[in-house]
């Protein structure tokens, strides 16, 4: 059974909006009662993923969905895509300019966050575009929780 | 501990005088936005130079109750309506952030 199913637009460099999307999941996620550690998992990923697009990308869009006991998290972007994942997912990477810096980002952390976070992660990019696909899983002690 | 059990003259509430009354365990100290995501437990001050929008959402996500912005560094009015929203407590100082560490280990705040 499908018990969420969000969609967002990630617009590229504001980042007076960046996290709205990821904020947004979080209140949904306490108001369905999961447990904090499952939707602080959730949260720093989702975060983390809008935060490449806005730093990175050209633009792009989020989609949340809960089907029975998965949380899915979709990323896609219009490019220009990362040119080396496995640069990328080392720790203290980053090409983030002077602006994210200044904005607090650019530890070359991001992608590792995610990884650790998430139970499931696909990461496919060239010159097109990113999609980055992450799985929860629900246990039974993460339900009715808050 | 009491965020308003920080402030004494070298300290400044931004947020309204509720949010004083939040409570924090620890402190968490860093400018990196993903670190602190990585690193900070839930219910710890937040002490960083980083002030945008984007430090109230990392301290929504990290369930963090106060962010105190040190070296002068001061929240826009933007983040403070954002923070009250979330009832979160902004503080500033002319401190660095190893003084205010000091100052509150010193003080048996942390």
């Amino acid at each position: 059974m499908i018990t969420l199913d969000r969609h967002f637009v990630i617009v590229p460099n504001d980042y007076n909006e960046a996290g709205k999307a990821s904020s947004e999941l979080k209140r949904t996620l306490k108001r369905m009662g999961f447990s904090r550690d499952l939707i602080k998992r959730v949260s720093v990923a989702s975060y983390e993923a809008e935060i490449n697009i806005v730093i990175h990308s050209l633009g792009g869009t989020a989609d949340f969905k809960i089907i029975d006991d998965v949380i899915y998290l979709q990323f896609i972007d219009c490019g220009p895509g990362i040119p080396d994942i496995e640069l990328a997912m080392q720790e203290g990477f980053s090409t983030a300019n002077e602006v994210s810096r200044l904005n607090g980002f650019g530890a070359g952390m991001g992608l590792k966050n995610i990884k650790k976070a998430a139970d499931d992660m696909i990461l496919v990019s060239d010159c097109n575009g990113t999609v980055l696909k992450l799985k929860f899983y629900i246990r039974e002690d993460d339900k009715n929780v808050g | 501990m009491l965020v308003n059990d920080i402030l004494d003259s070298r300290y400044r509430i931004w947020t309204v005088a509720e949010t004083g009354k939040n409570a924090f365990s620890g402190c968490y100290a860093g400018d990196l936005l993903s670190v602190v995501l990585k690193s900070a437990k839930a219910g710890n001050l937040l002490v960083t130079i980083i002030a945008n929008i984007n430090t109230v959402a990392v301290a929504v996500l990290a369930d963090l109750p106060a962010i105190l912005f040190c070296e002068g560094a001061v929240p826009s009015g933007e983040m403070i309506r954002k923070a009250e929203e979330e009832q979160i407590a902004l503080l500033s100082t002319g401190l660095t952030s190893v003084e205010v560490i000091l100052d509150l280990v010193r003080r048996s705040l942390l």
